[in-house]
């Protein structure tokens, strides 16, 4: 709470000035007191946790939990829906994401997202990815070309289609399009990678493919995935929040949640007792 | 539970192996542009784009309150007492060179023509709605359904002349075949316009009725058909009455419609206001307001009484059909049920208890009270709060106490059983013969919709052979080069490059004017603002209003302001301008139909990429939209291409004006097709014994355009439409 007022009354007081908050250096984004609101409704209550740099972390609850809607925070696409409301913060490089005064672009570039279900661009494979750098203003074709290469060589999916490129995305497989989305995500180099059940409209086979691409990508990017399947959060993520009914019952290693859960609730929900 | 991490395979992905070096070089690669200039620049574009299309929306938002108040200025002079108003309202004698402006027959007039038209239309467009969602073959409906949509693209002015020289004569001729010479001496009279009226209007009911139809829940369906109705009977008892609100308020935005339609009534009925023939009468000459305001403005001094009395007019007009077509409308939104006429015939609602109002209440008092329980069904409160069926708590209490649970598996309730035999007899008896009865019905129902179905086409072809027929009967190829001068007329031929140009020339202005504002407005409407938001509904609300604007009420407005006020004479400006208001409501909603239809998921995978809410747009719904939108401007310029009343008021030249291509943008007169169909269609057999063959050749080329156009509309709509699962 004190860290709340302070960090009003800096901005009050001077604007320009940013406020230092001190956070360990292998955190990307410290969540406090987080809040979120459809009109009247209190999505999300009272969440506080630290993402972990370089982990894969995983939200898991039964659904209407609020994960999802939790997950859509920290790179402001609740923005989208109407009525929406904020409190709390959410710190990214220093500064809470959350202010009015955000840059959404630049956020969002930073922070990039996966949705559910895989939604390539109806254009071709290559326009797809490069659609990140164009809007950026990159135009030379050789840098396109790499980005493209790099993208989609690092989402495992260049040996499958480097011979058609020019091909609609659309024509693909299910798993090639998800994986289309991200390397496109990918493209734009971002810290941060949001995955909301990026799996939940996939084979087991494509699901595999994508959770060792999950696993692989740890290494350079901060991971978070929103899952419905606590098998899935088992299987990859470092950390694991359970969420429900809006509130964060518990969070910590996943070995931990999942071998000796602190709430009677999370063990309830793990050993299937309910949801 | 274990924890397991998988591990990658590397052999399997020999060509996806990165070096570390390409990792930096493309952090470097991507890093780069993310905090070049080019953001400032995107993001001004943003907001640029966002302030300009908000312009473009109020502009076009705005043009119904132009039109409101302008039409409230002119007609000031003649309203100016409630004395005034109500002479003009429910007098009912129109003689305006005694000054005498009643205009109660007037409004009757073209209420009686509109009444009879959608009585007509009505089970034409229902049944055809019907069978065509339900009934016909997949095959057969994609062919029939632009068929039936086609009637709407063809002009009235078309349709007038037609029923002008065809059915006008046949009804006379049959009345007096049967011996009804005094119930119907002419056939110019209120009847025959109505039934020109309800062809054009069958398609929209039509179309109407087979959209809702669509939107019944197939579980819905299936649900009654798995009870083991026939399907006519899931039709009738569930699909029908899911959609009587629709049905119904596609009934009333067709009254709107017709309405305010001018030119089948001017061309058709001869005029005569006095209704001698009583009030419901359609075998009566009659006539209606558009006609008043079409055909009296051409011979008034500006300014003064009869030219107010004119905008008074067209301000009813206005009203009228604006009042109709809101009612429609918030049926068709679920605002306004049509409980409260159910309501009305119940004894119930009528009688007030006694604890509703007390002895001291007078009677205007308790005539407000039933009104309310009619109109809401609600009975208003009382300060006993005992009377009130209300269980309290300890009763609650003793009848929970007192339920058994059953067994859900043993079933030794002998009267139950008993029940149940009774009931498998009932059924076993029925079931015999109810089948083929059903069946019987629906074979009964199918036959007369398809029989409605053949008559409209009928009407249909039979309007095309007419058209062209008489058009190309006395055409020479050069009449296409050849001017229409005095001399050439004289020798029996006509020219058409003139009004073909000019009809291009004319919607051409209004398509580059228009269309830009109405796109810019539909994407300001769809994207920018919430359906939540007041002033945003206010906005669209406005939009959509235009559109019930009669034609003839635009046209008295593009008359006063541009070709008056603004000093443009009747000329391509004046009358581009003017069609550009008819055109920007159909673009407006077509653009945002067209941009809908762009699943939302792509547009945020965009935003979550970091590209500007502009860009988004830019770049995914219009460019993926781009072929509908392209649709929806063939749409609304093959509506407007046959528009003839707001021409008359705005561009018309005569006919006789020598140069093929016009001078300049104002002050001189464009020759239209849909005028010369209008004056060519109305000049004497004497005077030009080919008059009527040359206005077939116009109706010719304008059906070819409008109908081309439609039809071009609908190939790029089927064939190069994006499709999202």
């Amino acid at each position: 709470m004190q860290v709340k007022t302070t960090h009003r009354n800096k901005v009050k007081n001077d604007a320009n000035q940013e406020k230092e908050y001190d956070i360990p250096s292998d955190v990307t984004a410290r969540v406090s007191d987080f809040n979120f609101y459809y009109g009247d409704l209190r999505a999300v209550k009272d969440v506080s946790l630290d993402i972990k740099k370089n982990k894969i972390t995983a939200l898991i609850g039964p659904s209407g939990c609020g994960k999802s809607t939790f997950l859509r925070s920290f790179n402001r696409m609740n923005d989208e829906i109407p009525g929406f409301k904020y409190e709390g913060e959410i710190i990214i490089d220093n500064r809470n994401i959350l202010d009015k005064k955000t840059d959404l672009i630049k956020l969002r570039s930073k922070i990039g997202m996966v949705f559910q279900k895989p939604t390539p661009f109806p254009q071709t494979i290559r326009k797809n990815i490069a659609y990140g750098s164009k809007i950026r203003g990159i135009r030379n074709k050789q840098q396109l070309n790499k980005i493209v290469e790099f993208s989609l060589k690092r989402a495992g999916l260049w040996g499958e289609v480097n011979d058609r490129l020019d091909d609609l995305a659309t024509q693909l497989s299910g798993g090639q399009q998800q994986r289309i989305c991200i390397a496109r995500t990918l493209s734009v180099w971002p810290e941060m990678i949001l995955f909301d059940e990026p799996c939940a409209s996939l084979d087991p086979i494509s699901t595999n493919v994508i959770e060792d691409l999950l696993v692989d990508l740890a290494k350079d990017y901060t991971v978070v995935i929103a899952t419905h399947s606590m098998h899935q959060a088992a299987r990859i993520s470092n950390m694991t929040a359970f969420m429900y009914m809006g509130e964060l019952i518990e969070y910590d290693n996943t070995k931990k949640i999942f071998e000796k859960p602190a709430q009677k609730l999370t063990e309830d929900y793990i050993t299937g007792r309910f949801g | 539970m274990q924890i397991r991490k998988r591990k990658k395979n590397d052999t399997e992905h020999n060509e996806d192996t990165i070096q570390l070096n390409d990792v930096d070089d493309f952090k470097e690669l991507t890093s780069k542009h993310s905090d070049s200039k080019s953001l400032k620049l995107r993001r001004g574009m943003n907001s640029g784009v966002k302030y300009f299309l908000a312009v473009m929306a109020i502009f076009a938002s705005l043009l119904t309150l132009f039109i409101t108040l302008y039409l409230i200025i002119e007609a000031l002079p003649v309203m100016s007492s409630f004395v005034q108003i109500g002479e003009l309202l429910f007098d009912n004698e129109w003689n305006p060179k005694n000054e005498q402006f009643g205009a109660f027959n007037l409004l009757l007039s073209s209420l009686i023509v509109t009444f009879y038209a959608i009585i007509i239309a009505v089970p034409f467009g229902i049944g055809i709605g019907i069978l065509m969602a339900e009934f016909l073959p997949q095959k057969a409906r994609r062919f029939i359904k632009p068929m039936i949509e086609i009637i709407s693209a063809i002009p009235s002015v078309i349709m007038g002349l037609i029923a002008f020289r065809y059915l006008a004569i046949l009804i006379q001729q049959t009345s007096f075949a049967l011996g009804m010479q005094e119930l119907l001496s002419s056939g110019r009279v209120a009847i025959t316009a109505s039934i020109t009226l309800a062809f054009m209007t069958v398609p929209m009911i039509a179309s109407l009725t087979d959209d809702a139809l669509r939107t019944v829940p197939k579980n819905l369906k299936n649900a009654s058909l798995a009870m083991g109705s026939s399907k006519w009977e899931s039709v009738s008892k569930v699909s029908v009455p899911y959609i009587k609100s629709s049905i119904i308020s596609a009934v009333i935005l067709a009254f709107g419609r017709v309405i305010g339609e001018t030119m089948v009534v001017l061309m058709v009925v001869s005029n005569n206001p006095a209704l001698n023939k009583g009030w419901f009468n359609p075998f009566q000459e009659i006539y209606a307001l558009p006609s008043a305001i079409a055909g009296e403005i051409g011979d008034i001094v500006i300014g003064d009484a009869q030219w107010s009395a004119l905008f008074f007019l067209g301000l009813e007009l206005l009203v009228v059909s604006f009042i109709i077509t809101t009612i429609g409308r918030n049926i068709a939104q679920g605002k306004i049920s049509f409980k409260f006429l159910r309501r009305m015939f119940k004894k119930e609602c009528w009688q007030l208890k006694e604890t509703e109002f007390t002895i001291g209440d007078n009677a205007f008092k308790i005539f407000l009270l039933r009104l309310r329980k009619v109109l809401t069904g609600r009975v208003p409160k009382t300060t006993d709060k005992k009377s009130r069926n209300e269980p309290s708590d300890t009763q609650e209490q003793e009848t929970r106490a007192k339920v058994e649970v059953p067994d859900k598996r043993v079933n030794n309730n002998e009267e139950l059983v008993q029940e149940k035999n009774q009931l498998k007899e009932f059924y076993s008896n029925f079931k015999k013969d109810s089948s083929s009865r059903k069946l019987s019905r629906e074979r009964i129902f199918k036959i007369v919709f398809y029989g409605l179905l053949f008559v409209i086409l009928g009407v249909l072809i039979t309007v095309f052979i007419i058209v062209s027929y008489n058009g190309v009967r006395d055409l020479w190829p050069i009449d296409f080069i050849q001017g229409p001068t005095y001399s050439y007329m004289q020798a029996g031929h006509y020219g058409y490059l003139k009004p073909t140009l000019g009809t291009i020339i004319v919607v051409g202005t209004a398509a580059l004017v228009g269309l830009p504002i109405s796109t810019s407005a539909g994407i300001y409407l769809h994207f920018y603002i919430r359906p939540t938001n007041r002033i945003g509904n206010v906005i669209r609300n406005a939009i959509q209003n235009i559109s019930t604007v009669p034609s003839v009420v635009v046209g008295l407005f593009g008359w006063g302001i541009f070709v008056n006020l603004f000093g443009w004479g009747k000329s391509v400006l004046a009358g581009g301008f003017t069609l550009m208001i008819m055109m920007i409501p159909i673009a407006t909603s077509t653009t945002i139909e067209a941009v809908k239809q762009v699943p939302l998921t792509i547009r945020h995978n965009a935003l979550a990429l970091g590209s500007t809410k502009w860009e988004s747009i830019k770049d995914h719904n219009l460019r993926y939209s781009f072929t509908s939108i392209i649709t929806g401007y063939l749409f609304s310029i093959s509506r407007v291409i046959g528009e003839t009343a707001p021409i008359i008021l705005t561009v018309a030249a005569s006919v006789y004006s020598p140069s093929i291509f016009p001078d300049s943008l104002v002050n001189t007169g464009v020759s239209m097709l849909p005028f010369d169909i209008y004056i060519l269609g109305l000049f004497t057999d004497k005077l030009y014994p080919n008059s009527f063959s040359w206005a077939m050749t116009c109706a010719l080329i304008l059906l070819l355009l409008a109908v081309g156009l439609f039809i071009l509309g609908q190939i790029l709509r089927s064939k190069f439409q994006v499709k999202y699962e």
